[in-house]
């Protein structure tokens, strides 16, 4: 116990010391993934398709804000079905567009998020991020989740049914699109999922801020049953093919980096709950404080046994500045407290 | 010798100003709370014209074929109603949403700019003693 406490205090340390590098890393990294997925899935527009492209536009978007990001992977998408044909591209991209609009003017702080589940879901494990979602963000990351979702059954439909969609109606665009349309729009499988995604954000969510004992650990309980049942509900009531393997393989990775995240940022000891109650001249307060559970990391301290005698003066200024780094050091742990 | 209290107090304040959330709140300050509301009501507004439009848009897609098949006078009319109605719908949920979401933002953004207005209070205080 005492081990895992003093392994997050390091880990906690490291990344708010070297937060600067690791986020535009972890940029970097989201970026690259989702263009060789892109490349591999669709990849109709030979300019942009081979790695170092890929590394190019990763390396700028980990510098820029995240908005810059999404707008560069929505755009390569559309890029890349117009060169495939205009008439398949119309339907996704006023679809891409609407979804990116509601998305930011309603929280544009996440649009990264719907990224990281159209890459998580590439790779199986995109029901940790509903999970994720309601553990770490609020009410409205069900937009980012919930667009992430379309997005991917979007791609998904037009990677593999791209022959069968270009022979369709070779004699009438309007045609053309209105079938391309009806597909997307009647994919049953797309709706049921992302209505189980935006409902497990939003339970997981609610639960979370609710003030039960153990309040995290009962939302990712909570979203990971609602993961099971919600696809297989739908898959018994409105007749969708639900992947078994899948579905476990998206349900285990949920529960582990939910309570991956669990142990990183909430460090609540429910058996030390203190129930107080106080008022002043406006209001009655009625306090729950549930205590964290702490453990300083052990400092290292290097004993030098042949130092050369200093001057006066080299020790007055050693103390100084030794005091005003101390002032300093309280004063920034004081304000990340508040 | 350092005065310790104005240094914590300048290590505060400049904490909040070089953070991010720090800089929006400010920022989100320097309107009045009915002013910031109204702006984001107003970027809404203009937001939801294109939304529903593209929406509208994607919903014709789908059903271009029936529609060409049944074009007719009360065709139009009953669309032409249906799309008003949902549309002022539409307009009024996304106001709410945004009236919650701007006051909540004006009211995370007024506890952090009085802070550093407590820190920058205390500072000028201790400058006024020290006189």
């Amino acid at each position: 116990m005492e081990s895992s406490l003093i392994f997050k205090t390091y880990v906690n340390d490291f990344y708010a010391k070297y937060k600067f590098i690791l986020v535009p890393i972890f940029k970097f990294i989201l970026t690259f993934a989702a263009l060789m997925l892109i490349n591999m899935n669709l990849g109709y527009f030979e300019k942009v398709n081979n790695i170092i492209v890929a590394l190019f536009f990763a390396f700028i978007c980990a510098f820029l804000p995240q908005d810059f990001m999404a707008l560069t992977l929505y755009g390569l998408v559309i890029v890349n079905l117009i060169a495939f044909s205009k008439e398949i591209a119309i339907v996704p991209a006023l679809l891409i567009l609407l979804l990116w609009l509601v998305c930011a003017r309603f929280n544009r702080k996440e649009l990264y998020v719907a990224v990281l589940t159209v890459v998580l879901m590439n790779i199986k494990i995109g029901m940790a991020v509903p999970v994720i979602m309601g553990l770490l963000g609020s009410s409205l990351s069900i937009l980012p989740v919930g667009s992430g979702v379309i997005i991917y059954y979007v791609l998904n439909y037009i990677s593999k049914n791209a022959t069968t969609i270009q022979n369709v109606h070779d004699d009438s665009m309007i045609e053309k699109i209105g079938y391309i349309a009806n597909q997307i729009f009647e994919n049953k499988t797309m709706l049921v999922m992302m209505i189980t995604f935006v409902l497990c954000t939003l339970i997981v969510y609610l639960i979370r801020k609710s003030f039960l004992d153990n309040a995290w650990t009962i939302a990712i309980v909570a979203g990971i049953l609602v993961l099971l049942i919600g696809p297989l509900l739908g898959g018994v009531l409105v007749n969708v093919d639900i992947d078994i393997v899948s579905l476990a393989i998206g349900n285990i990775s949920a529960l582990i980096l939910g309570f991956a995240v669990l142990f990183f940022n909430y460090s609540g000891d429910y058996s030390r709950v203190e129930h107080v109650e106080f008022e002043d001249d406006n209001y009655y307060y009625y306090v729950k404080a549930v205590s964290k559970k702490k453990l300083a990391a052990p400092d290292k301290k290097v004993k030098t046994i042949n130092s050369r005698e200093k001057s006066a003066g080299e020790i007055a200024d050693f103390d100084e500045n030794k005091e005003y780094e101390e002032i300093i050091r309280q004063a920034m742990d004081e304000h990340y407290k508040n | 010798m350092i005065n310790k209290n104005k240094v914590r107090l300048m290590v505060s304040m400049e904490a909040i100003e070089q953070n991010k959330e720090g800089k929006e709140s400010l920022a989100v300050c320097e309107y009045r709370r009915r002013d910031y509301i109204g702006l984001n009501m107003i970027f809404t507004f203009i937001f939801s014209v294109f939304a529903f439009g593209i929406a509208l848009l994607l919903f014709f897609l789908c059903k271009m074929e029936y529609i060409f098949d049944n074009f007719d006078i009360s065709l139009i009319t009953g669309g032409g109603i249906a799309v008003i109605m949902l549309y002022f719908l539409f307009l009024i949920v996304c106001e709410i949403v945004t009236y919650k979401i701007a006051s909540d933002r004006y009211q995370e953004a007024t506890r952090m700019s009085s802070r550093y207005q407590k820190c920058l209070k205390k500072l000028a205080d201790s400058y006024k003693a020290k006189e």
